[in-house]
């Protein structure tokens, strides 16, 4: 199996198949995909964690902001209130951790399966 | 290296078990917290809710219709339907409403029916038992049956269900309604008893109302020169419907005869507190001689518990023979209040008695069989079965006896019952009815024969109805299906083995109250009595008193060159007629030697008050917590030393006993109950809302609050500045209040305004959302649109739908 050692291209590579995948499959297909770039990567297993983490979460924060200048953010206070979160922009926070945390967990532990020195 | 290559393995091991762990609590509901991952994922969660506002233009292909119908929308999102034969015209109100309240039908139709555990677990087994237990799926399959059973409604409500589920079927999960994402669950299609349970729903808040056992318990427990006083068979100062001097010129049917010698036994097991009713309407009309116009002026105002999303869902039918406007309820077919191009009408609840209770004789402890004209008859066992997610399914036994259900089984409690244990219930909304046809009839009735004629078929519910047309003709009447009454039957507990008491026969359609074009030149109604002891039959004595509707009368009476304008102004009126002729005698009683500075500058407020319960006002609500607390001083020694049900005394009557002298009534000195009751509330209220009286602000410190219809946090509205009471016509208080407000001019051309509390979309991520609250609250009504033609005003539609057989 090929291994990734540009940063930027795992980057784009997890961003990318999360957004297309995501299309047509449950949201923890970015689990499958964060586990899938830790087997992949050639990068220390924290480093690919930043990676995957920041892929997955700047993709969603991307869809979240790009629905929220596209439409009204009514919703946005009512779901905060909802999740009982003091503010607005912990909506975004929330949102992001849920897709991102679990997607670059799962590459930290694949890619400590595979990382050698 | 081994051994370190070993303790990776087992550490990523042990992470990605984790990940699996973390991923699968994230993908599912835990107790009431709903599976966060599908519900934030941007790509189908809640995210996809959001909406701006804007309504592509969208041709749509659907099968089943018969020819091409065009769905005009206008600015405020009101879908102008135009069709040319009725199956479509329904399919597209099915279609339109499903559209923009998809959750709002699926969850209200659940909660009728008792289904809310099958969504939120043991929590709601409660409520759904008592639901269950009331008779809502009972009565429910009962219209539903005679919905179906008569073509005409029957092809009504295929059509409408039709349309819904086309809208149902072409959903992607991620554009399900919000609510589902969070609750979790899937929608259900349209089934024709979706109708019958919004009837059934809306019979619940309206006529299954009874005081029989409370009363009965105050008659039996207080000596009767006081029972007579504080419940008079007729509320003070209260001026009829229907004009005092009207006359029967009909043969009335005679009641049956009960056997006198029955007295009902005391009900000791119900709760002893209660709550003041506010549910209330208005409507009235004035005729051409009263108006700036030389038109009739209508308005109906009726109020609801609100909720978001409304219950209300605006929208115009033109077809073939119908060209009307109005709110419609959101899976009813049809259009319950509003105009056509002929007339206009209102509805306002009736408060007849409507719900009977039954004490019944048990054969034996087993209950299977109960006496009825000296006879042993067996009872009907019917079987709940309350599916309880996360839980086991519950069946309950409930026993109906030929009068109906016997709600609360004895020594069982039922959260929030409100009929004594052992009792049967009858009740008008378990009479064969089809509400459904007469609305269609109504809608398209061109002068006011055929609107009699249409709603001789409106027989489970009763309502006023005001009328007003192009002609010049207005007219009010009490209708629904009525049984023949004895003086006073349905007043107290009724004898479940006396037929006398059955339902045998009722109030001849053509005998029932109505006035027509009286000389006064106007008509009114807000839930008061309707006839006065004149009328030839019994219909109950628990209306309304006389604040909304004599103040109505007041204004109408004093009135000409009446604009629609006024009216509107009229409906947003805050005075209290209560404060007026109780609180200067208040404030004269008040010992005000012991008061301090601000207990003084209160009590110059209430002199200096205006009885309008303005959102300005600093005394408003200082006053309604006075009232209340006085009459609990003075009403508490007399009725709760019985520690049993028994219903407070209308306010308005303890006003007008104090005001006749009559205060050796009471066991408490009225003095100091007055000053003691001022200076607690006083004391209470600065505690709330600071020492200085005239820095309160009732509309700011009452908080009116909207909440969601699944009471979910933060969908609803919080904090509206708002004015009115429940003794004003602008009847805001607690969570009922005007639910649509509506003004129709019936000149060459039809003129009308109206609001309702809530945005057309039922989605909480539409900015309409719960915008239009904002004008509800002050008062603004809008312009409806009222386009004769599909081309009428081209500029003023915002998107078109169209839908088109294949």
């Amino acid at each position: 199996m090929n291994s990734i050692h540009s940063a930027p291209t795992l980057f784009i590579l997890v961003a990318a198949s999360a957004l297309v995948l995501q299309l047509f499959s449950p949201w923890w297909i970015v689990v499958a995909i964060g586990f899938a770039a830790g087997l992949l990567s050639r990068f220390s297993p924290w480093k690919t964690f930043l990676i995957v983490f920041s892929a997955i979460g700047l993709l969603w924060l991307a869809v979240t902001l790009y629905l929220t200048a596209t439409n009204s953010a009514v919703l946005i206070p009512r779901m905060a209130a909802l999740l009982e979160l003091p503010a607005s922009w912990m909506v975004f926070a929330l949102t992001i951790l849920i897709g991102a945390l679990p997607a670059s967990l799962a590459a930290l532990g694949a890619s400590w399966l595979r990382y050698t020195r | 290296m081994k051994t370190f290559r070993m303790i990776r393995y087992f550490t990523s091991g042990i992470l990605l078990i984790a990940v699996i762990g973390i991923t699968w609590a994230l993908n599912s509901q835990l107790g009431s917290i709903p599976p966060l991952g599908p519900l934030t994922n941007p790509f189908t969660g809640f995210w996809q809710n959001m909406e701006s506002g804007r309504i592509p233009d969208l041709n749509i292909t659907a099968d089943r219709l018969n020819s091409e119908v065009i769905i005009r929308y206008d600015e405020r999102g009101v879908p102008h339907i135009f069709a040319d034969n009725d199956y479509d015209l329904y399919f597209a109100q099915g279609y339109v409403t499903a559209r923009d309240r998809l959750w709002q039908i699926d969850f209200q139709a659940r909660g009728a029916a008792g289904r809310i555990s099958e969504i939120v677990g043991p929590q709601a087994i409660e409520y759904d038992r008592a639901q269950r237990r009331m008779g809502m799926l009972y009565g429910a399959e009962l219209n539903a049956a005679m919905m179906t059973g008569d073509s005409l409604s029957a092809m009504i409500l295929e059509a409408y269900k039709d349309g819904y589920n086309f809208w149902l079927k072409q959903l992607p999960p991620k554009a399900y309604p919000v609510e589902y994402k969070i609750l979790n669950i899937e929608p259900e299609p349209f089934t024709t008893q979706h109708a019958a349970l919004v009837l059934m729903s809306m019979s619940q808040t309206l006529t299954s109302r009874t005081r029989a056992h409370s009363q009965s318990n105050a008659r039996a427990l207080l000596d009767e020169e006081t029972y007579n006083l504080l419940y008079p068979d007729e509320l003070p100062w209260v001026r009829t419907m229907i004009p005092e001097d009207q006359a029967w010129d009909f043969e009335p049917l005679e009641p049956s005869r009960p056997d006198p010698g029955f007295v009902p036994q005391i009900v000791r097991d119900l709760p002893v507190t209660q709550s003041d009713p506010d549910i209330g309407s208005n409507s009235w009309a004035v005729d051409a001689s009263n108006t700036a116009n030389g038109h009739p002026i209508l308005a109906s105002d009726p109020h609801l518990g609100i909720t978001l999303p409304s219950t209300w869902y605006e929208i115009h039918l033109n077809s073939d023979g119908i060209n009307t406007y109005g709110v419609s309820l959101p899976a009813a077919p049809g259009i319950s209040i509003g105009f056509n191009d002929f007339l206009a009408w209102g509805i306002t609840n009736g408060g007849s008695n409507t719900l009977d209770v039954y004490e019944i004789e048990f054969r034996d402890e087993h209950r299977n069989e109960y006496r009825h004209d000296g006879q042993w008859k067996p009872v009907t066992r019917r079987i709940e079965e309350i599916r309880v997610r996360g839980g086991e399914t519950i069946r309950d036994t409930v026993r109906y006896t030929h009068h109906g259900p016997v709600v609360n089984p004895p020594g069982e409690q039922v959260t929030g019952e409100q009929y004594p244990k052992g009792h049967a219930i009858k009740w008008i909304a378990f009479q064969p009815g089809n509400i459904l046809k007469s609305v269609y009839e109504y809608n398209r009735a061109r002068n006011r024969q055929e609107f009699e004629k249409a709603l001789r078929q409106y027989e489970n519910l009763t309502m006023n109805f005001t009328y007003a047309d192009r002609d010049g003709n207005i007219s009010v009447g009490h209708y629904g299906k009525l049984p023949l009454r004895f003086h006073g039957q349905g007043d107290y507990i009724s004898d479940g083995r006396d037929p006398a008491y059955d339902w045998d026969r009722y109030i001849p359609f053509e005998h029932l109250p109505r006035s027509v074009n009286p000389e006064r030149g106007y008509v009114s109604t807000a839930n008061q009595a309707p006839v006065t002891a004149d009328y030839p039959y019994y219909l109950g004595r628990f209306y309304a008193d006389f604040n909304r509707n004599s103040r109505i009368k007041e204004i109408l009476e004093s009135s000409d060159g009446i604009t629609t304008d006024f009216f509107e102004e009229m409906m947003m009126d805050n005075r209290a007629p209560e404060a007026q002729k109780g609180l200067p005698f208040m404030l004269e009683r008040l010992e005000r030697t012991a008061f301090d500075e601000p207990e003084h500058t209160l009590a110059r407020l209430l002199e200096l008050w205006d009885y309008n319960f303005d959102a300005g006002s600093p005394v408003a609500l200082f006053y309604n917590r006075w009232q209340q607390a006085f009459r609990d001083r003075l009403i508490g020694p007399l009725i709760h030393q019985h520690d049993r049900y028994i219903t407070n005394p209308d306010m308005a009557t303890i006003i007008s006993l104090l005001l006749d002298g009559h205060e050796d009534l009471f066991p408490s000195d009225v003095d100091e109950a007055l000053t003691q009751s001022f200076r607690t509330v006083y004391e209470a209220t600065a505690q709330d809302f600071g020492r200085d009286p005239e820095r309160w602000h009732y509309g700011r410190d009452r908080r009116f609050s909207i909440g969601h219809l699944a009471m979910l946090p933060g969908f609803g509205r919080d904090g509206l500045e708002v004015g009115g009471t429940r003794q004003a016509i602008n009847a805001v208080s607690g969570s009922f209040a005007p639910s649509w407000r509506m003004v129709v001019e019936l000149g060459p051309e039809i003129r009308a305004r109206g609001h309702y509390s809530g945005g057309q979309s039922g989605n909480p991520g539409h900015p309409d959302y719960d915008r239009p609250l904002d004008n509800w609250a002050d008062g603004t009504l809008h312009d409806l649109n009222f386009w004769q033609t599909v081309d009428d005003e081209p500029n003023k539609t915002t998107s078109t739908l169209t839908l088109s057989p294949n």
